[in-house]
């Protein structure tokens, strides 16, 4: 099976691989006997992830981002979200993004696994920005990523049809950190207050802990992919409602010997939610592009 | 016409087999009342939860009645399409913010039903598999496992301010039922066809023991968290649940081929 584009080039499989080839009077007018050549696309391991970001500060060309949000309460008040929809890498930045095109895939693409990762800051509790606040966040982290979870569904479609409708917990990312907590007891007024430490992830982070298709889904080029999240209306009533996110603190020394002093500063804190999707990428090859 | 049988059929239109789980929850919140859907078979206190014999799943709610985190089912009590299951796994969700406080003036701080929720009610509670006319599993809810669930570690804070919830000392942790990862799930030697339009339903009863222990029980109660006017504390009821999943392979009929 394959396609024959007028007879001057196409995919057919050979082999179960698939090849690209096409009229070699295209390039070059030095060698019409062959008629046309053979050339494979280049198959490689590959990972497609995108993300929504929700963070007081966003920096750059974050700002212009799709679908990123500046508090719990704005991405709460949405009823869905989209990835793998709206952003690029040259929008939001590698470390969230690594697609070239905002709403289609750059190669064919061949998916085994889908995953979803609910991220976000491991120092809490959180203050604001006002000096000597006398209150804080104290589990949004841990609420965001080990609660609201169970709350949210995640929906994976390929061009024009549905292939997974799970809750989250159901599609672990199959990565992250892992470790514990501790805390100290001290009684101490907010700015100084007891610091706690949150590590953890949804599911066990071991890479085969994957939502894993029972075949590869193909995914030709330019074809268009969605992963949906639908919030349920109890998380929205929660997420609407509440503060955040806001800060992480540090305490900077700021004194001499014989006269201590500390600075409280503040960073703010980030919360995401990344899809990931694992397969096979194939790319063509330098000079030999295709449709 | 064994289901696997199905999938290709000589000059017929054949079915696309994808893996899949299908899902239904069993939840107790007090705002119940308040959300736009009531979902049958959904408590509004632990009381009236062990007030009930047994919970009903996969004939009663589907995703419409429901919110989709919490039943991804297109009918409420038949198969949307051929499955063949090839495991089940049931998860007792709470909040993993274990300490919950009261909506009372004087702010009571709830501990520890989380920790009976998730690690303790499923060892006292049964589970049977019907399918169509025929049991196919019963067994100890425990035993099933729960697929992934929170990993990690969390740690509270000991301290007691004095004033209400403004630091308050809330216990966070991570539970769950076994290992958090997919396979942790029930096996059948042999999966099981369950053909289009079957009726299929997983029935969970709680021991006397259990019920009475729910009944005895008040809440559930609420999480507090620091409202968007940074003014006050926001408290909104948290939410325990139990989601039985049944993981396998769909059978799906391809666009412009549907057929009865």
């Amino acid at each position: 099976m394959g396609t024959d584009l007028f007879n001057r080039g196409g995919l057919t499989e050979h082999s179960g691989k698939w090849i690209a080839w096409f009229d070699i009077s295209l390039v070059s007018s030095s060698d019409k006997k062959k008629g046309f050549f053979e050339m494979e696309n280049n198959i490689a391991p590959w990972e497609v992830h995108d993300t929504i970001v929700i963070c007081n500060t966003l920096y750059g060309p974050e700002q212009s981002a799709n679908g990123w949000f500046t508090s719990m309460a704005a991405f709460g008040q949405r009823t869905d979200h989209t990835l793998f929809k709206g952003r690029n890498q040259a929008n939001v930045g590698l470390a969230y993004n690594n697609m070239q095109s905002q709403d289609r895939m750059d190669f064919a693409f061949h998916a085994f696994s889908f995953g979803l990762r609910f991220f976000g800051p491991t120092s809490i509790p959180e203050n604001d920005s006002i000096e000597g606040a006398t209150l804080a966040q104290d589990h949004l982290g841990h609420f965001f990523q080990y609660d609201l979870p169970n709350h949210v569904a995640v929906s994976f479609q390929v061009e024009q049809d549905e292939k997974i409708l799970l809750n989250s917990y159901l599609a672990p990312s199959g990565y992250g950190p892992v470790g514990s907590g501790a805390s100290y007891g001290a009684d101490t007024p907010v700015g100084a207050e007891n610091q706690m430490t949150f590590v953890g992830s949804q599911g066990s982070p071991d890479r085969r802990n994957r939502w894993q298709f029972d075949t590869p889904i193909g995914i030709p080029r330019n074809g268009t992919i969605e992963a949906t999240l639908y919030i349920s209306e109890w998380a929205r009533n929660i997420l609407s409602n509440i503060y955040g996110p806001s800060y992480s603190t540090q305490t900077v020394d700021t004194g001499t010997p014989g006269s201590p002093e500390s600075t409280i500063t503040r960073f703010p804190t980030r919360y995401g939610i990344q899809g990931t999707l694992y397969g096979l990428r194939e790319v063509q090859l330098r000079g030999q592009y295709h449709r | 016409m064994p289901v696997e049988e199905i999938i290709e059929i000589e000059g017929q239109p054949y079915n696309v087999k994808e893996s899949f789980a299908l899902y239904d929850t069993v939840a107790v919140l007090a705002n119940l009342s308040t959300l736009s859907r009531q979902p049958a078979g959904w408590y509004s206190s632990f009381a009236l939860m062990g007030a009930a014999n047994d919970h009903h799943f996969f004939d009663i709610r589907n995703k419409s009645t429901t919110d989709r985190a919490y039943c991804n089912l297109d009918v409420r009590d038949q198969f949307a399409f051929a499955f063949l299951l090839r495991h089940i796994s049931v998860n007792f969700f709470c909040p993993y913010i274990t300490t919950q406080v009261q909506n009372t003036d004087n702010n009571y701080l709830e501990p520890f039903q989380s920790a009976f929720w998730s690690a303790e009610l499923p060892q006292h509670c049964g589970l049977t598999l019907k399918i169509n006319q025929d049991e196919h599993l019963k067994a100890n809810c425990l035993e099933l496992g729960a697929g992934p669930t929170p990993v990690g570690g969390g740690a509270g804070q000991g301290y007691v301010s004095a004033t209400p919830f403004a630091t308050a000392p809330m216990m966070l942790g991570a539970l769950g039922q076994g290992a958090a990862t997919l396979n942790n799930a029930w096996e059948f030697p042999k999966p099981i066809g369950i053909p289009r339009k079957a009726a299929v339903s997983v029935v969970i009863t709680p021991s006397e023991w259990a019920r009475q222990n729910l009944q005895f029980r008040l809440g559930p109660y609420s999480y507090t968290f620091l409202d968007d006017e940074v003014t006050a504390n926001f408290k909104s009821p948290v939410m325990f649940g139990i989601r039985v999943t049944l993981h396998g392979n769909r059978l799906v009929q391809p666009r412009g081929s549907y057929r009865a």
